[in-house]
């Protein structure tokens, strides 16, 4: 029985892989002196740092205990996918369409009938139409531009 | 300019009372609350939605809500606790503790009530507090340079870091992952654009609140869509059922006048907020109890002294913000960029400079406070029934909010990729268990700390030895080498720990038959 603690290892890695990259990816601009920092000198210090630290969160983490990880795979992806779509969606479609196409992915991350999921998005475009357009009259385009000359 | 109290209680009071100002507070403490209340969405998310409501409000009015929002979470953080066993956010963790044991034995109403009042009496000596210590600090801030402002951010961010859960050697990489974040962007000093891919919107760098909402709002919606599941409040509560018996009442109050002044004390420390000061003043209050068994089975002081705590700290938090300029955390950090991006400067003039806001801010803590009292009696009732509605309806809206809000800031799809690119990483985060606060704080930080060792360096001829040199610096290192030392014998101490015991397990697992 010897869980790694799987967590910090890829945890601390991905900070240190972070941090060589950010350092390489600096080279391009100018670093200066340190009597006049350039652009390049503060953003290659930082991923120095994070590379020392990634590996000093990574490295302990092979004696240590860990649990094992949880991952919502169907929750992550269709929350994201309908955060992305609204943002496709809100120019061409405006915003209640969009606001109802959107929520009605997301509702597929929980277990509502489709009844229940239809009547949500719906009541949603309403609500955010009421709030954002009609309360605080912001400047969101409310109807599909495809319909606009 | 060296304003009286008296004088300045009046400026505030000018500055308050107007029914613009009163409207402000009222929807500030009236979302706080809700927020608060509402497992699964938190008031550093609700303060980043709002920030772009607030660019069309007079700097004061915003502040004043936003705060409002801030505290006014404090008062129902822990109603969620207390009736499903599921706190609203860190800091009413541990009202869970006793407040639920007390919901089983019938009490809710009594349990909710006394969390009120002592977050009411928290608050309100917290703000004495404020008003006491943030002229003084402000007047020492005035010795700073850039030299020292760089040391106190370092020394911010180090505690911040190492003080949260985690080692500390994952808090310090997530405040370099914001440092990192935060130089994404043009630099002012050059013009150059660092990091930009070519991609013409991360020009002016990652829209703050898409961070906010990303990191903090898109993955605690993910997460709590499994965790929420099935959960459901119980319990009508009437009126009537709220009245305490005296002797709770008395029993009460000391530990509300502790739990006030841990939280007061922990509060105005950068890297301690209200959550660290609950669980303190929780510790506290079972070490000086008589008969420390009652507590985790519905001791009354166990649930009010943390929450006195929390409120107390909520309050002082704002001291290092408004007479330093430097954020205690995340959500400060927050209110930092709210006023920079109204134009007003952070830092020790600031009191002097805008003594309106200063006064005009704590008066409103004062007002806000009260309307809370008020609030929250009646409306205990209305929380409970809105912990009702099923998680599954709400987080369709929250999503939609969440991407709307960030859309309005500058008003381009852009940003709403950036929401989700950033909750993907937010969601990563939280899975492998690192704390995002300190990220958030770095990133605020960023630009400042850049700024001012730079001009530090300018300032010394590029000579580094100017950080340790300068007195007021090199004190604000050392402290921040002490911290660092402990928060590292601490991890050191419990990893030989963790060693030691695996060891005695194998010997164990070898020589049982």
């Amino acid at each position: 029985m010897n869980l790694k603690d799987k967590r910090s290892i890829i945890g601390g890695l991905s900070l240190a892989g972070i941090g060589l990259g950010a350092a390489l990816y600096s080279q391009q601009y100018p670093m200066g002196e340190l009597t006049q920092m350039g652009p390049g000198f503060f953003p290659t210090m930082i991923g120095i740092l994070l590379i020392g630290f990634g590996l000093l969160v990574a490295i302990p983490a092979f004696f240590a205990q860990g649990t094992p990880i949880k991952f919502e795979t169907k929750s992550f992806v269709v929350v994201l996918i309908s955060i992305v779509l609204f943002g496709f969606m809100l120019h061409p479609l405006g915003l209640p369409l969009a606001a109802a196409l959107s929520s009605f992915v997301s509702t597929f991350a929980g277990q509502k009938p489709l009844k229940a999921k239809i009547l949500i998005s719906i009541s949603i475009a309403a609500i955010t139409y009421c709030i954002f357009i009609f309360g605080l009259s912001m400047s969101i385009p409310s109807w599909p531009s495809l319909f606009n000359s | 300019m060296d304003t009286g109290l008296l004088d300045g209680l009046t400026i505030g009071l000018q500055a308050t009372l107007s029914l613009e100002m009163l409207l402000y507070c009222f929807v500030g403490v009236f979302l706080g609350t809700l927020v608060g209340v509402l497992p699964g969405i938190g008031s550093l998310a609700t303060i980043s939605l709002l920030l772009p409501i607030t660019y069309h409000l007079p700097p004061v009015g915003a502040i004043i809500m936003l705060a409002g929002v801030y505290y006014g979470a404090q008062y129902g953080g822990s109603t969620a606790s207390i009736l499903l066993n599921l706190p609203g956010h860190a800091a009413a963790v541990v009202a869970c503790l006793d407040g639920n044991p007390m919901a089983k034995q019938g009490r809710a109403g009594v349990a909710l009530f006394m969390t009120t009042i002592a977050s009411f009496v928290g608050s309100m000596l917290g703000i004495v507090a404020l008003v006491l210590f943030s002229p003084a600090i402000a007047e020492l801030g005035l010795e700073f340079q850039a030299a020292e402002y760089f040391s106190m951010m370092v020394l911010g961010l180090i505690a911040a870091s190492t003080l949260t859960s985690g080692s500390p050697a994952q808090g310090i990489g997530m405040v370099l992952l914001g440092l990192l974040l935060g130089t994404i962007g043009t630099d002012i000093n050059s013009g150059v654009t660092r990091f930009d891919f070519g991609v013409t919107e991360l020009m002016d760098g990652i829209n703050l609140v898409a961070l906010a909402m990303g990191i903090f709002g898109i993955a605690e919606v993910i997460t709590s869509i499994t965790n929420m599941r099935g959960v459901k409040a119980s319990e009508k509560v009437t009126l009537r059922s709220m009245v305490p018996r005296i002797n709770e009442l008395k029993q009460s109050i000391f530990p509300m006048l502790r739990g006030t002044s841990v939280g007061a004390f922990f509060g105005a420390l950068p890297g301690t907020g209200p959550a660290i000061s609950s669980f303190m003043a929780y510790a506290v209050e079972k070490r000086v109890a008589k008969d420390p068994s009652r507590f985790g089975k519905g001791a009354i002081e166990g649930l009010t002294a943390p929450e006195s705590a929390n409120n107390a700290a909520a309050q002082t938090s704002f001291i290092p913000t408004l007479s330093l300029g430097i954020p205690g955390d995340a959500i400060m950090a927050l209110m930092l960029g709210a006023l920079i991006i109204h134009g007003i400067q952070p830092g020790p003039m600031l009191i002097s400079t805008q003594p309106e806001l200063f006064w005009g801010l704590i008066v409103s803590f004062g007002i806000g406070n009260v309307m809370l009292l008020i609030l929250n009696i009646p409306l205990i009732g209305v929380w409970v029934s809105i912990l009702r509605i099923p998680y599954e309806m709400l987080y369709p809206a929250i999503l939609i909010f969440i991407s709307l809000g960030t859309y309005s800031v500058n008003n381009t799809p852009f940003d709403i990729y950036v929401v989700a690119a950033l909750g993907a990483l937010g969601y990563c985060m939280a899975i492998l268990r690192f704390d995002a606060a300190p990220l958030l704080l770095g990133f605020v930080l960023g630009p400042m700390m850049e700024e001012n060792m730079r001009r530090a360096l300018v300032l010394s001829r590029g000579d580094i030895a100017t950080f340790i040199e300068r007195p007021i610096s090199a004190w604000l290192l050392g402290f921040t080498a002490i911290i660092l030392l402990f928060a590292t014998s601490r991890a050191l101490i419990g990893f030989i720990r963790s060693q030691l015991s695996k060891n005695k397990e194998n010997d164990e697992m070898h020589t049982t038959p």
